[in-house]
């Protein structure tokens, strides 16, 4: 596993290298098509060196083939909606609150200068386990509190699972997703639920199932009422009051068993995903 | 010598004497019993259980007999009457006098006792329609008053059953603890064996001697206030309808049986207190003094046939008490489930999309 980490971020550096070069030469030739073109060479604020392109994976959590990827599928959501979507993951942001350590590096290092300020981050600090959400500018209407959350409880599984690129892929299209809606006018809020149209078959289901029950109740009940006789089981109500005569009460103990079941031992061991912590812009929590 | 060998309550092994506790042991289970204890339970194991009760029957007084060719006269006006052999009284359709047919003439017992009628004919019918009365599932024909004219005035035969009842009961009984400890959860369940012995009497209980009557119907009226109980006058017969019994005691007896077993076992029963589980090991119960009478009972009576099948509803004639089963429209019960199901799924629907369904 660790061996594999290595690799990664070997891996990692050289396309850093590489990628920092090709973007070096394409914000010669079509400086428009990148927002964060020119970035690389600002300062390394916090354990960020550099920043270059749309993922920048400083702890090394993705291969070079799912960085490309997401990469590039960055770039095309960013390109069509004209707001920047950014993956940053590193080994420790230096701590305090993720979401500051993300407003210091979109803002040092310049990201989504061409697209008017705006854009999203993704954030992963390792040390300890620390993910955040962050919208900027004009994509904080697409990236509303509930988007922010939802997207949260949509990708906590997989980051809790390492299951990392899988995750960056579910932020991206859901970017895209949430971008789409802002641009159509209905941004995902507590009244515009992202990804829950199963919602509405469910609650049709639950309502047939609910009202097929009730409805069974009332119509039995009216045809239990039809028929009131019930045969007696003995005949009290006919013997003599003060009749009744006890001539031998014996109680005799006669053997006992004794069964034995092993107790359950109480487990000590629990999991739990944190709460997340949302502000204006952003929402943080641990995976 | 008889040698007597001994099984285990708990477990039927083999018991032997052990010298050391002086009691006699189990070497499968390891349970101890003392020699009473274990004469006791063999004594219970080869008891009698239940067994039929004795009952002694009244005897009638002779009724007039039929005409020789079989007919009946009216004694008012003479003329020819419709009557066969259940019946025990009539109107006389030229006269409108009420006949009352010799009980005697198919060699039966005449009534020894009988409850005149309290509740009128129309109290009846207005009871009736008053049950009816918002029973959505009735059939269409049910919803003019026209099946009120069914409802008809019926003395129906029953025999009443007395006795001194002696009852010797056993109950299998189980009390239960429950500890712990740091490993394991203990349950001991301790088993007894319960006697009890003791007498009751009982008067008049029912039993419909009529075939044609359903018993559960019968039953279900009840309790009929016997202080209203008189002797047989056929003057109280004027305007019923009125059928000789055609289940004689005999086979009556029967159900007495199981009411009085029933009812016996109850009252014991009602004293083996502190257990947590009691079940009826053995029943025996021996009737003393036990006499039957030949009773009729005020019913109104509500009769229908729907779909091949017979309904009754009865009222009790001397108490209102109303019972009986009425038919049920099946279609207009797969309408209103049907219909309720289909309305809940709307009206649910649209209130949990608009509370859950995030469209607001």
């Amino acid at each position: 596993m660790m061996g594999r980490q290595r690799r990664k971020k070997a891996a990692s550096g050289l396309l850093c290298m590489i990628v920092f070069v090709i973007s070096g030469a394409f914000s010669v030739i079509c400086p428009g098509m990148f927002c964060m073109a020119g970035i690389a060479e600002v300062s390394a604020a916090g354990t960020v060196p550099e920043f270059a392109g749309w993922v920048q994976d400083d702890a090394g959590l993705l291969s070079s083939e799912e960085e490309d990827a997401l990469e590039k599928e960055c770039a095309r959501v960013s390109e069509v909606h004209g707001m920047g979507v950014y993956i940053v993951t590193t080994p420790d942001f230096g701590g305090g609150d993720i979401k500051n350590w993300q407003r210091q590096i979109f803002t040092e290092y310049g990201l989504g200068a061409d697209c008017a300020d705006s854009g999203v981050m993704l954030a992963i600090s390792m040390a300890a386990r620390d993910w955040g959400l962050v919208g900027f500018g004009e994509a904080q209407g697409a990236f509303t509190t509930y988007g922010r959350e939802r997207m949260g409880e949509l990708i906590l599984d997989d980051l809790s699972d390492g299951e990392f690129y899988d995750a960056f892929a579910r932020y991206v299209s859901m970017a895209d997703d949430y971008l789409t809606a802002y641009g159509e006018g209905k941004p995902y809020t507590e009244d515009h639920h992202y990804g829950e149209g199963w919602r509405i078959p469910l609650i049709i289901g639950v309502s047939f199932l609910l009202s097929l029950t009730v409805s069974l109740i009332i119509v039995l009940t009216w045809k239990k009422s039809m028929n009131t006789r019930v045969r007696r089981d003995g005949a009290l109500e006919y013997m003599r009051e003060g009749s009744f005569r006890l001539s031998n009460r014996t109680d005799r103990f006669l053997y006992h068993t004794v069964s034995r079941t092993r107790r359950q031992k109480e487990s000590s061991s629990g999991s739990g995903s944190g709460g997340m912590h949302s502000d204006h812009s952003g929402t943080s929590g641990k995976f | 010598m008889d040698f007597v060998q001994y099984k285990c309550p708990c477990c039927g092994a083999a018991l032997q004497f052990s010298p050391e506790t002086q009691k006699l042991s189990c070497r499968s289970c390891g349970n101890h019993y003392d020699l009473e204890t274990i004469q006791q339970y063999e004594r219970e194991e080869q008891a009698e259980g239940e067994q039929d009760l004795t009952w002694e029957y009244r005897q009638g007084t002779e009724g007039a007999k039929k005409t020789e060719d079989g007919r009946y006269i009216c004694p008012s006006c003479g003329a020819e009457i419709e009557a066969d052999e259940q019946t025990v009284s009539t109107v006389c359709p030229y006269c409108d006098n009420v006949v009352v047919i010799g009980a005697s003439a198919a060699g039966d017992l005449e009534p020894d006792v009988m409850i005149p009628f309290r509740v009128q004919g129309n109290q009846a019918r207005q009871m009736l329609e008053k049950f009816c009365k918002g029973k959505h599932l009735l059939p269409k024909n049910f919803r003019d008053r026209s099946y009120l004219k069914n409802l008809k005035g019926c003395y129906v035969p029953y025999w009443l059953f007395d006795c001194k009842a002696s009852a010797d009961m056993s109950f299998h009984a189980t009390r239960v603890r429950a500890w712990s400890d740091s490993d394991y959860d203990y349950v001991e369940t301790s088993y007894y064996l319960v006697q009890r012995a003791g007498t009751m009497e009982f008067y008049h209980v029912p039993v419909d001697g009529s075939r044609e009557m359903d018993d559960d119907t019968t039953e279900s009226i009840e309790p009929f206030n016997y202080s209203d109980l008189t002797e047989f006058r056929p003057e109280y017969l004027a305007g019923y309808e009125t059928d000789r019994y055609d289940v004689d005691a005999k086979t009556a007896e029967v159900r007495a049986k199981e009411r009085l077993y029933n009812s016996a076992e109850q009252v014991l029963r009602s004293t083996v207190q502190g257990y947590q589980s009691v079940s009826v090991k053995r029943r025996h119960l021996a009737s003393q003094r036990g006499q039957v009478q030949y009773a009729l009972l005020p019913v109104w009576l509500f009769e229908t046939v729907y779909r091949d099948k017979k309904y009754q509803f009865a009222i009790n004639g001397q108490t209102g008490k109303m019972v009986g089963e009425l038919p049920v429209d099946q279609g207009a019960f797969w309408k209103y489930l049907c219909g309720f199901t289909f309305l809940g799924t709307v009206l649910c629907s649209i209130l949990g999309i608009l509370l859950f369904g995030g469209v607001l």
